[in-house]
């Protein structure tokens, strides 16, 4: 416990060296806007940032990215509020009593209890962060070649069945996704394979790019097609600070949102969407007036906004721990940190301690930051708001452009961003999810090489997957995992949820 | 969007079957030794049997199936929208080492916020240079990325 302590001041002497300080606040403040900005999330942002962190050092980019990440969800909450339009996906359950309560000339309490939910989950998520990050990193560090098999194996499976949209559809993205993993040198062999004598190609496909075009081109793209329209609820923002009464009502809302938001987070395949239509869900049965859901009952908006705070500092834990990134914000930040030649693992937390401790000790920080960016300066970004959208996509796209260019000073990447720009607009428009696609790119290198060495070990014997226990249990839930999602009395439960989750998420 | 099934997903068996062919010429391996074309393969063979059910799933028709979604369909403008953006993005890379980065920047920004009806020339212009300039201060000043310099010495 004491090592514990000593370990995280560490961290925050390293966080709070002026650099790391700045890192941290532009982090968070970028992402309260892209979070603010609908048809801006933290995925297209990161995208679109990646060839900033190639300045700036593996700590300062992970400590911007994750300021980042659950800056956005502070800031998607404003945009549900006030126009009924998830500024981020994980906002979209905000939209309905959030709405509603400033319909009813409430906005204030809404957004005040959104921060201060944001506030305390994303404060308790971090605690849990501290305290759980490195006995988990040594529980890691028992792990093998055959058990990250196991782990990863399950962590794509996870991440295909909550996919939106047809199972088979993800399964066949997860191919393309594994299939451009391998492009580039065999590290076994010394092979060349799929690089056409092409030299960018060598070392593999470029990251950036890919995600600049899937995130950041394409969502322009589908934007321009159906632009959405926006009304911005007119009334005065008074009243921020929640009465005794909203207290009442919201605190276990807050603390259950909290808790399910940072097991989800942490579970591959969750994050901040999946928990905080959880989260609703969940308060709107234990509450003894489900009735007021949809009303404006104000349970509805601190538990999702709590929740989606929670996943996205929870989402870190296998990330830092494992090596494995459990959602697609987490590929990013990864693809991010093995550009600068860290690859997160359990060994992270002993041969980084700086990173690992600093981007911890940011996150508190951070935080604090955010409840002053969303309270008392909400003024400003309400402001941002009525930025019109024909002035930004213009700027995104150039920003695509010139920044794809950046990261190696090559003329050919930015064709590569736009080719992928279009994929991903097709992809997204005909139900093809480029997210499972990018997931199992970045992870995909370290799956083969894992693969291969445990093939090896186990002298081409599938068998050494079920004869080591913590292997073994893996691919139990694996096989558990696929026969529910074909069970067809589940596969109807399953899509009952994404077509209620469509349904509920307003156009 | 039973149609858009079918197309995409025989499209992507195709290239399912044509990475599981060249991943074979890597060379297998055996089980106990998996060689370079093991892991793409298996790979390019996940895609060729889930796009092939994909094919197969829009092609045959159950009972209840609501008819083809023709809503769906995209307006040729809206099409004509796309294409104007990714020509303007294909040909900013082939423009910039002529006039370089400051033109060519304004160039693009002018033209993709033409795109838009309701901004008027003086707004695209506005947008253009002011947008061009920021992005000039933070990638050429503050990042020190390197342009290739104009070949017709602007």
């Amino acid at each position: 416990m004491s090592e514990t302590f000593a370990q995280l001041a560490f961290g925050f002497s390293v966080a709070l060296q002026p650099g790391y300080l700045y890192l941290a606040l532009i982090g968070v403040v970028v992402g309260t806007l892209v979070g603010v900005l609908p048809g801006l999330g933290p995925v297209a942002s990161m995208a679109l940032l990646l060839p900033l962190t190639y300045s700036l050092g593996p700590t300062g980019a992970l400590i911007m990215f994750a300021g980042i990440y659950y800056g956005a969800m502070y800031g998607g909450s404003t945009t549900s509020i006030l126009l009924k339009i998830p500024g981020e996906a994980a906002s979209v359950m905000t939209c309905i009593d959030g709405h509603e309560m400033a319909r009813q000339g409430r906005a204030g309490p809404a957004l005040g209890i959104s921060a201060f939910g944001s506030f305390i989950a994303g404060t308790l998520s971090i605690i849990g962060l501290t305290l759980i990050a490195a006995p988990l990193a040594r529980f890691a560090l028992r792990f093998s070649y055959p058990e990250y098999v196991a782990l990863m194996t399950l962590g794509l499976l996870l991440v295909v069945v909550l996919a939106s949209g047809s199972l088979l559809k993800a399964f066949a993205m997860l191919g393309v996704g594994l299939v451009l993993s391998s492009i580039g040198q065999d590290v076994v062999s010394g092979m060349f394979r799929f690089t056409y004598g092409v030299p960018t190609l060598m070392d593999g496909f470029d990251l950036g790019p890919m995600i600049m075009g899937l995130f950041g081109v394409s969502e322009v793209l589908a934007n321009i097609v159906s632009p959405t329209q926006r009304v911005i609820v007119q009334t005065r923002i008074r009243d921020l600070l929640p009465t005794r009464e909203d207290w009442r009502r919201s605190w276990a809302a807050i603390l259950r949102g909290s808790g399910i938001g940072f097991l989800l987070g942490a579970l591959p395949g969750g994050g901040a969407i999946v928990s905080s239509f959880a989260s609703y869900a969940v308060e709107k049965r234990v509450s003894k007036t489900p009735e007021q859901f949809g009303k404006g009952a104000i349970e509805g908006v601190a538990g999702p906004e709590s929740a989606n705070n929670a996943a996205s500092i929870g989402s870190f834990v296998p990330l830092l721990t494992f090596g494995i990134p459990s959602n697609i914000v987490m590929a990013i930040v990864m693809g991010a940190l093995m550009i600068h030649g860290v690859t997160p693992g359990p060994t992270l937390i002993t041969e980084r301690p700086d990173l690992f401790w600093g981007v911890i000790a940011s996150m508190y920080i951070g935080n604090v930051v955010l409840l002053v960016l969303n309270l008392p300066l909400i003024g400003i970004w309400i402001q941002v708001l009525k930025v019109p959208y024909r002035v930004l996509f213009p700027l995104i796209l150039v920003f695509c452009a010139v920044g794809s260019f950046s990261m190696n000073n090559n003329l050919f990447d930015v064709y590569m961003m736009t080719v992928f720009g279009v994929i991903g607009f097709l992809m997204k428009r005909y139900g093809y999810e480029p997210a499972v696609l990018v997931l199992a790119f970045v992870i995909g290198p370290i799956l083969e090489q894992s693969l291969r060495q445990s093939l090896l070990l186990g002298d081409g014997s599938f068998m050494i997957f079920v004869t080591r226990p913590i292997s073994l249990t893996l691919m139990l839930f694996a096989a558990a995992l696929i026969v529910s999602s074909a069970i067809p009395a589940i596969g109807r439960r399953r899509r009952a949820l994404v077509v209620a989750a469509v349904e509920s998420s307003p156009k | 969007m039973k149609r858009a099934d079918a197309v995409s997903g025989v499209l992507l068996a195709a290239i399912g079957i044509y990475a599981a062919l060249e991943a074979y010429t890597f060379g297998l391996g055996a089980l106990s030794e998996p060689g370079a074309g093991f892991y793409p393969f298996w790979g390019a063979v996940l895609i060729v049997t889930c796009s092939a059910g994909v094919v197969v799933n829009a092609l045959v028709r159950r009972p209840g199936d609501a008819p083809a979604d023709e809503a769906e369909r995209l307006p040729a403008a809206n099409w004509g929208k796309i294409l104007l953006c990714v020509a303007a993005l294909l040909v900013y890379p082939v423009v910039l080492p002529w006039v370089g980065f400051a033109a060519s920047t304004v160039l693009l920004m002018l033209a993709l916020s033409r795109l838009d009806s309701s901004i008027t020339w003086r707004g695209s212009l506005a947008i253009a240079t002011l947008g061009a300039l920021s992005f000039w201060l933070l990638f050429v000043r503050i990042l020190g990325v390197q342009f290739p310099p104009s070949a017709l010495g602007l």
